[in-house]
């Protein structure tokens, strides 16, 4: 039997794999891809816990994340299109209209 | 045996999930994308969630991954090569990264004295007949204001996202 | 509990209030289909009328709370205050975008749609009582908002703000996501309620994980109620989105925030108030001071109401570190701050609106010089809400702010209170700025009042509400008080 520890483990490391991508890319698209690696794994502990526990609500909550995760992929990739029709770049550099 | 598959999911799921981050180019970071969703899709069946990795399977790898190679074909390739695009604090950022990575594991490798004993989810599955079974009835009984929640928050995507990519209508 | 069919519609009935303004959605799509060509201005009517059903649904509540949806929501005096509060938010912004949105282009149903989907989804993370149902409810609003922001299609600044908003709320989701994991890992419950039950079971529950998960819940929902360092979208969102939909997000998605907010710490993990009042002091601190600071420094009027508006989150959280050890009063302070902030923090956005015509948009200070000879009507509500917002002694913006400073004296935050004085003293600086602007120089050629009858009636409400709750806060105080009684 693999401790919950273990996993919690690889689930911070996805964690903030996808932190340091969304930190330091600066493409929108591969910044989306990296934040889908941090849904990922807030799922992987949710599911963890929920098998530690004994608990079903975390695989509920997941179930959830997963169709919420798809409806912001879409509203996203919709401002992209968007985005890219007015002016064609993708990249994060690129903004300057709006400053920080 | 089962240490050796957690190895093996976990490491594939860690390296893959480096490679999204570190790809030269985005077709190639999508594609590491599937291997690892695939990969915690096989941590999921580890931890008896055989539902939930079949809906990673379908609703991530297979819909949500298709919807971003649609849009990234949609616009201009050339301008998302991202070689030369690097954030210039990338250096702070992995130390951020690592530095949270940390106190992540710093915490989670503490032993877990504190929570509860197994509890009745075993004999619920047993009982209504496993994993699925157990979902769809708790979704239609206790979870059913998140499960109409959730359906009109995929409406308001599709709403939206007509409004947002539908081409100009022509102006008279 | 046995899940069945009679218990179902007994939920329904509680929740008759959003049914109405889904109903309202309903009928709005199926009229935009059915009259393609045709001026969509009954749709915003339409629009207007379900949210007041709504709210007057919602008023008939008979006062009984309780738990529905197997424990996923919760009727009590709390989530009534603020859905009476939220549907104020959206009326107004439903009566300021009639004429606004047919002068940039963008009347269409689906605008009219959104809006009231945002609102459902404030709705829902007010009265949400279980993690799941309340993270919905965020991304609920957060999705509708991003549109919304994006609506102005052909407009890049809008399509920047929309995907600058997008990115971090979807970061922050990520941070939530795994705080909420956390909390759940080591409480075994999802349930607000059972949580707190659980935690108040416990003899040492100051467990690392613990605390991990509620930094990172805190973050998360930073980045809806706008603190520093999270604000960093506010500015270009109120700069790019469209003004009406820069008034709704300067309101609803921080009342909704902060309801939440105060669920969780007040109920959930009260039992840490210690670690979080440390985190929402210093937070607070930061949060006032950059605000103003930045404010004072900023030309053009949407983004410096933005800073202004991230320096009044820095005093709520003020009251909410109060709260910590005297609840009652902080608590009453924070939501009492909100309920009068609805009047006089959309209003400004108001007056912008009514500056604006089809080519330009007024929104540099220099753009209001001499507005009190073109329009001395205007230039006066003006003032009355920057007054407000400065909190100046005879406007409800002091009353609000001495309550605060109050329950931080009570629960002796000197130092706290000090810095928060020394705030309100900057920026009465660049409030008053723009009053010099308006009554002092010259006018320029080109300014012209737009006005439209809902335009001025969602104006006449507001300075009406703002004189009012001057003369008479104790009506609204006793309101707020009511409202967060059973609450503790």
């Amino acid at each position: 039997m693999i401790s919950l520890n273990w996993y919690l483990v690889v689930s911070a490391l996805l964690f903030c794999i996808g932190l340091i991508g969304v930190l330091v890319k600066r493409n929108v698209i591969m910044v989306f891809l990296c934040l889908e690696l941090m849904l990922n794994a807030a799922n992987l502990s949710l599911v963890a816990f929920s098998d530690y526990l004994g608990n079903i609500q975390g695989q509920i909550f997941t179930i959830f994340n997963i169709t919420v995760a798809a409806a912001e992929a879409v509203v996203g990739l919709a401002i992209i299109i968007s985005l890219y029709r007015n002016r064609a770049m993708t990249n994060v550099d690129d903004f300057n209209l709006l400053k920080w | 045996m089962i240490h050796l598959f957690f190895l093996m999911f976990s490491l594939i799921a860690v390296i893959a999930s480096w490679r999204v981050v570190a790809a030269k180019h985005i077709i190639h970071a999508v594609l590491w994308l599937v291997v690892t969703f695939f990969s915690t899709a096989c941590l999921f069946v580890m931890l008896g969630a055989e539902f939930l990795a079949a809906i990673q399977i379908l609703v991530y790898a297979g819909a949500i991954i298709i919807l971003y190679v649609f849009a990234i074909m949609l616009v201009n390739v050339k301008d998302l090569d991202i070689k030369a695009h690097f954030h210039k604090h990338r250096r702070l950022a992995k130390l951020l990264g690592l530095v949270i990575f940390a106190e992540l594991g710093l915490v989670f490798l503490q032993r877990f004295t504190f929570l509860q004993a197994k509890g009745p989810l075993a004999v619920q599955q047993a009982e209504w007949g496993g994993n699925s079974e157990v979902i769809g009835r708790l979704l239609y009984t206790d979870y059913i204001l998140p499960f109409e929640l959730a359906s009109i928050i995929l409406l308001v995507a599709i709403i939206g996202a007509v409004v947002l990519a539908i081409t100009q209508e022509k102006r008279a | 509990m046995q899940y069945n069919f009679v218990v179902l519609l007994g939920d329904i009935k509680q929740i008759s209030a959003e049914m109405v303004i889904i109903l309202t959605i309903v009928v709005i799509m199926l009229m935009d289909i059915l009259a393609p060509r045709g001026d969509k201005t009954l749709l915003a009517y339409i629009s207007l009328g379900g949210t007041l059903l709504a709210a007057l649904v919602c008023c008939t509540w008979n006062g009984v709370e309780q738990s529905i949806f197997s424990g996923a929501l919760v009727v009590d005096r709390f989530a009534f205050f603020f859905k009476l509060m939220l549907f104020t938010i959206t009326a107004l912004t439903q009566l300021m975008s009639i004429n606004y949105v047919k002068l940039r282009n963008i009347n269409r149903g689906e605008f009219h749609a959104l809006v009231l989907f945002a609102t459902l989804g404030m709705l829902i993370m007010v009265s949400g009582a279980d993690l799941l149902s309340i993270y919905l409810g965020l991304e609920l609003n957060a999705i509708a908002c991003c549109v919304l922001v994006a609506f102005l299609r052909q407009n890049v600044k809008s399509n920047e703000a929309a995907l600058k908003y997008f990115v971090l709320s979807l970061f922050s989701s990520g941070i939530l996501l795994y705080g909420i994991s956390l909390v759940y890992g080591v409480t075994g419950e999802i349930n607000i309620y059972k949580i707190a039950r659980y935690l108040s079971g416990q003899q040492n529950v100051s467990h690392p994980m613990l605390h991990l998960g509620l930094v990172l819940l805190v973050v998360g929902f930073g980045f809806k109620v706008a603190y520093v360092p999270f604000h960093m979208w506010v500015p270009d969102v109120y700069e790019g989105a469209p003004i009406s939909v820069a008034a709704f997000l300067s309101l609803g998605p921080k009342a909704a925030g902060f309801a939440v907010l105060v669920r969780i710490v007040m109920v959930a993990v009260f039992t840490l108030k210690v670690e979080w009042s440390i985190l929402f002091s210093l937070l607070a601190v930061v949060t006032m001071t950059l605000g103003n600071l930045t404010a004072l420094c900023q030309e053009n009027i949407r983004r410096l109401l933005a800073y202004s508006g991230i320096a009044h989150v820095g005093y709520m959280l003020m009251g909410l570190v109060a709260a910590a050890n005297y609840p009652q009063l902080g608590i009453t302070s924070v939501i009492f701050y909100l309920l009068c902030y609805v009047f006089f923090n959309i209003g400004p956005f108001g007056i912008i609106i009514l500056l604006c015509n089809k080519h330009k948009i007024c929104e540099f200070i220099g753009d209001f010089d001499g507005l009190s000879v073109r329009s001395p009507l205007s230039a006066f509500v003006m003032t009355i809400f920057l007054l407000s917002l400065a909190g100046i002694p005879p406007m409800v913006g002091f009353v609000a702010k001495f309550l605060i400073f109050m329950a931080a004296m009570k629960a002796e935050l000197y130092w706290l209170v000090a810095i928060g004085i020394i705030n309100s003293a900057i920026a009465m600086f660049y409030y008053l700025r723009i009053v010099v602007a308006m009554y002092v120089r010259a006018p320029k050629p080109g300014l012209k009042i737009n006005a439209s009858p809902s335009l001025t009636i969602a104006l006449a409400i507001m300075v009406g509400f703002t004189l009012l709750m001057g003369i008479y806060p104790a009506l609204f105080i006793g309101f707020a008080r009511y409202s967060i009684a059973t609450l503790l």
